[in-house]
């Protein structure tokens, strides 16, 4: 594990931390992301905030690996400090970013560092794949979901609402969705 | 839990909208972010160097 600072901001927290490979990585937490998305969605508004994270390289960057286990694991510790400070019925939403078409591998990257974490009995992850065809050949897929603590009172609460926004989504030319 | 939505080309125009709206919205967020820790992220960067 890395070591990590942690920077609250006007509206949202920073967590930085470097690794030998001279990256910089960032993860962040801001509540404002998703929320004029959510107003349909009670429980993931009101602890609701948006995970991001994304590193950026400095000096030489060090030969790269496919998988440095040193940032799954702080990126978990990241996550599992950021709901130990805002309490046990947060919620942390997340989007894989799509806008350079690598979400799949971003979103197995995502897995494979929850999977693979200590904490993970301790929290409970509920993703959604979404297939949007666009063609008879062309697909485009989308990951969204949340992670909660294990124990979060509203666990359940914000599973109906995923299953929710799913049908809404399913709907989208019958209204009532939010874009 | 439905861990899976499929949606078809009548719907798709709508859908991928919301999507590039999360996109830009979470593209203007790291603008933001990446802006307000600029000094952190600048002396990792030159703590990093010297270690």
């Amino acid at each position: 594990m890395y070591n990590y600072i942690k920077e609250e901001l006007e509206d949202s927290y920073a967590y930085l931390f470097s690794t030998p490979l001279n990256r910089i990585y960032t993860v962040s937490f801001d509540a404002s992301i998703y929320a004029d998305f959510l107003e349909s969605y009670p429980s993931l508004l009101k602890e609701g905030y948006g995970l991001s994270f994304h590193f950026d390289s400095y000096g030489i960057e060090a030969t790269k690996v496919t998988f440095d286990k040193g940032v799954a694991v702080t990126i978990h510790e990241i996550i599992n400090d950021f709901l130990e400070s805002k309490g046990k019925d947060t919620f942390i939403l997340y989007h894989c970013q799509s806008s350079d078409g690598r979400q799949a591998v971003r979103a197995s990257l995502f897995n494979k560092w929850f999977n693979k974490s200590t904490l993970n009995g301790d929290m409970f992850k509920n993703g959604l794949e979404v297939e949007i065809n666009i063609s008879e050949h062309e697909k485009e897929y989308h990951y969204i979901g949340f992670i909660c603590k294990a124990n979060n009172r509203y666990k359940e609460n914000a599973i109906i609402e995923l299953e929710q926004f799913s049908v809404a989504l399913v709907n989208v030319n019958k209204g009532n969705f939010p874009a | 839990m439905i861990k899976k939505v499929v949606i078809y080309a009548e719907n798709s125009i709508k859908a991928l909208a919301f999507f590039d709206k999360i996109n830009k919205r979470k593209e203007e967020a790291k603008k933001k972010i990446d802006e307000k820790t600029a000094r952190v992220r600048e002396l990792l960067s030159k703590k990093s160097d010297n270690s």
